[in-house]
């Protein structure tokens, strides 16, 4: 796809999703000036861009939503449910027009029907009279702006054809907003074949255009080809707009041309040929004046939170983030070279130099991190029309409230997240949030309220899922499960741990099976995603009055700072995020500990993991023995270990599909030694280690 | 002449163009352009044709165009060269 088509997809898909915004807005019953603004707005603009490119289908579709559009806007429509409603069903079909061009395709003839059939419904609309504000009759700011005839004068600087862009669409787009009058090209620079160069545009138009718009509308049409364009715009009855062009464009013939094609008569221009300086000056002053106001405007338009910014593939990205990783390993190479062989650091210079790249490296690595990061708050916005849909469909009336949106985090992990979050929102539709009599009869509003929350806590971030609803039901859930043989009859689970159930797959409590939710094939693989982004998910729920889904993701998937430690004859890393403290065992308090699976911390009782036991390590090269205290969310476990060596900072490597179901360890790291060391999975291990009584 | 080893004026094939027209024109009073095969032409071209016409001009030489398909008249009506290249029929 070339890279115009890709900036017209991208700009599109802005556009409709500010329309479904304002649109859903409306539908919950806000229904203003400023959302028919901007849906006015995207609308035009979908359809501008459309006619630039030669897309007739979605011009013709769009000038009809625009024209009721703009008669609503104008107050002589007025705006219904209906019509907000049948308006979502048009988006719907834009995109699909939209998607049809861009991969140069034909809709089928059902989706034409569709296509018809809308256009016949807006159509409807906009020729029935509705009910007419009484203030109507007050015009509205549109009505009072007139017509203005404008003078546009084109010439091309020397790269503009092989910029490909074609003057046509720009026609075609003026004629879409106003109407040209009068297309005059201008050939007098065409020199003869003997001095013509070929790719040099000598060619220039000026063309009388008539529009109710700005100056600055009519120069954001050449926006495209800015750089490649030697534009003058003036209003035709300007007084000296005629005199001000042949002074800017400085060619004997324009006068003449102008007066015998209709543009302006003799009196326009001034008698005097030779320029005189003091207007010249002026022309000048008045040029630069102008570019400055166009710069504060465009500049002020720009309300998106984007100010210089650049669309980047993400594939470049992530090769960065690869040579970043070796990088990082080669440097860790060279700083234990200069660490083993100058351990009485003789050498501090070089010292010096080794943790000064370290660092350096360090900030480069972090930064391109930074890059990746995006908002959730996008993605979580275009949750807002499936609940909406989902929500009216079976008849519950629910309130969805996003916050924390401007929370960051890693590109690809919001991509994978996206589809777990869609479908637990689903069920907190479907099974969580009572029908509003339900409701009513509880003495709970009839209106349920779903949240949707983001933030940072600790090095992880934080995903909420929290609804009002009717909460989940333990007894059901732990039948449910014993009679699929997922649970021994006779095993004591927590409340957190019946919860954690709906998580294996075939188990679903639900009565009724819908086309949303309901068949027991979804959470299993909900989790599964969230624990290959190494996160981890939590239920909390209190029957009768609603659940919440807490789920905790690492800000990101490449590079990890970790602690060294060794364990036998292998080293180990663990992630620095999850090291709470770090304690010796002494061999007195050793034999106390005896068998104990817990030691006694500060009077607090702290599970205890035996890596060289789990693991199968061989006996301490050392014989020291220490204890790494490491927590993920609100649980600690010990990890007993051999000797600690210090933070490390790596980068992980899948240790590939064989050593997949190696649970507790998530990777492996070429250490600078080129020794290789497994990284930790905390998460998985502390939960490996409170999974009591379940058949794992 | 007839152009049939084109398929298009337009950007491409201009350079090559150029000098095959000049050659063309310095060896005839009138030169008749065969435009059967041509079925695709953008500015560039029709910039071309435009010089073509003005050297005509200035030798006092003639051009016709003939056979040009609907298709390139068309694009050359929406860049309003048409009256420019003598083609208002």
């Amino acid at each position: 796809m070339n890279e115009e088509l890709e900036i017209f997809l991208e700009d599109c898909d802005d556009q409709l999703q500010s329309m479904e915004n304002a649109l859903i807005e409306m539908q919950n019953g806000n229904i203003d000036d400023d959302a028919i603004g901007a849906i006015f707005r995207a609308v035009h603009t979908i359809k501008g861009s459309a006619g630039m490119f030669g897309f007739d289908s979605i011009v013709a579709f769009t000038h009809t939503g625009e024209n009721l559009f703009d008669a609503i806007r104008q107050g002589n429509v007025a705006i219904s449910k209906e019509m907000v409603s049948l308006f979502l069903l048009c988006k719907d079909h834009v995109e699909k027009l939209i998607e049809a061009v861009v991969n140069d395709e034909e809709l089928d003839a059902n989706e034409k029907a569709i296509g018809e059939d809308l256009t016949a419904q807006l159509n409807a609309y906009i020729n029935t009279p509705q009910e007419i504000k009484i203030e109507e009759q007050v015009p509205s700011k549109e009505q009072v702006t007139k017509l203005l005839k404008w003078h546009i004068s084109i010439r091309f600087n020397k790269d503009f054809f092989t910029t490909g862009m074609s003057i046509n669409s720009i026609f075609n787009f003026l004629n879409s907003m106003g109407k040209i009058l009068i297309n005059h090209p201008i050939t007098y620079n065409i020199p003869n074949l003997h001095e013509l160069n070929p790719m040099f545009p000598y060619i220039g138009f000026e063309l009388l255009f008539e529009d109710d718009c700005s100056k600055s509308e009519i120069e954001d049409v050449f926006e495209f080809i800015h750089d490649d364009v030697d534009l003058v715009v003036f209003k035709q009855e300007e007084a000296s707009g005629y005199e001000n062009l042949q002074q800017i464009r400085k060619e004997k013939e324009l006068k003449s041309e102008l007066i015998s094609v209709g543009f302006a008569s003799k009196e326009a221009f001034s008698e005097d040929v030779p320029t005189q300086e003091k207007s010249v000056a002026k022309v000048e002053i008045v040029e630069v004046q102008a570019v400055i106001e166009q710069k504060i405007e465009k500049s002020a338009k720009t309300s998106k939170k984007v100010s210089s910014s650049l669309r980047v593939d993400s594939n470049k990205i992530d090769i960065l983030i690869n040579y970043m990783s070796e990088i990082v390993i080669a440097n860790s190479k060279i700083l234990s070279l200069v660490e083993s062989e100058d351990e009485e650091e003789e050498n501090s210079e070089l010292h010096e130099a080794a943790h000064n790249m370290k660092e350096l490296l360090e900030y480069v690595r972090d930064g391109i991190m930074d890059i990746r990061m995006v908002q959730v708050g996008d993605s979580f916005n275009k949750f807002r029309r499936i609940v909406n849909d989902t929500s009216k469909k079976i008849g519950k009336d629910i309130e969805f409230v996003i916050s924390g949106g401007e929370t960051e985090l890693d590109k690809t992990v919001v991509e994978r997240i996206s589809d777990p979050l869609v479908h637990m929102l689903r069920n907190s539709i479907d099974h969580g949030i009572e029908l509003p009599e339900e409701r009513r009869a509880s003495g709970k509003s009839p209106q349920g309220r779903v949240d949707l929350r983001a933030y940072p806590d600790s090095g992880t971030i934080v995903i909420e899922i929290e609804d009002n609803g009717k909460g989940l039901d333990k007894e059901k859930i732990l039948a449910k499960a014993v009679s699929n043989g997922i649970v021994h009859p006779s095993t004591h689970l927590s409340d957190e741990e019946i919860y954690k159930l709906i998580f294996e797959a075939g188990l679903s409590t639900a009565e009724k099976v819908s086309d949303i939710s309901g068949r027991g094939v979804g959470m299993d693989v909900v989790r599964r995603n969230i624990e290959d982004l190494r996160g981890t998910i939590e239920i909390a729920s209190t029957l009768g009055v609603g659940t919440k889904i807490t789920i905790r993701l690492p800000l990101t998937l490449a590079i990890i700072d970790g602690f060294l430690v060794q364990v036998g004859n292998t080293k180990y890393i663990i992630p620095l995020e999850n090291i709470k403290e770090c304690i010796e065992l002494t061999p007195k308090e050793e034999s106390t500990m005896g068998d104990n699976e817990f030691i006694n911390l500060r009077g607090e009782m702290l599970p205890l993991l035996n890596v060289r036991e789990i693991l199968g390590e061989n006996e301490s090269i050392s014989r020291r023995k220490n204890i790494v205290i490491v927590y993920f969310g609100k649980k600690s476990v010990g990890l007993l270990v051999d000797e600690l060596l210090g933070e490390y900072q790596t980068v992980i490597k899948s240790l590939g599909e064989v050593f997949d179901n190696l649970s507790g360890i998530s990777g492996g790291s070429i250490l600078g030694s080129g020794e290789i060391a497994l990284i930790f999975d905390i998460p998985r291990l502390i939960e490996l280690k409170s999974r009591v009584g379940m058949q794992v | 002449m007839v152009l049939e080893s084109f398929k298009s004026i337009t950007i491409y094939e201009v350079e090559k163009l150029k000098d095959l027209l000049l050659e063309a024109l310095s060896e005839v009073e009138s030169l008749e352009l065969d435009m059967t095969s041509i079925t695709k032409i953008d500015m560039v071209g029709i910039q071309l044709l435009i010089s073509l016409m003005k050297t005509a001009k200035e030798e006092k030489k003639t051009i016709t165009f003939i056979n040009i398909t609907e298709h390139v008249l068309r694009a050359i009506d929406e860049t309003h060269c048409k009256t420019t290249l003598g083609l208002d029929a």
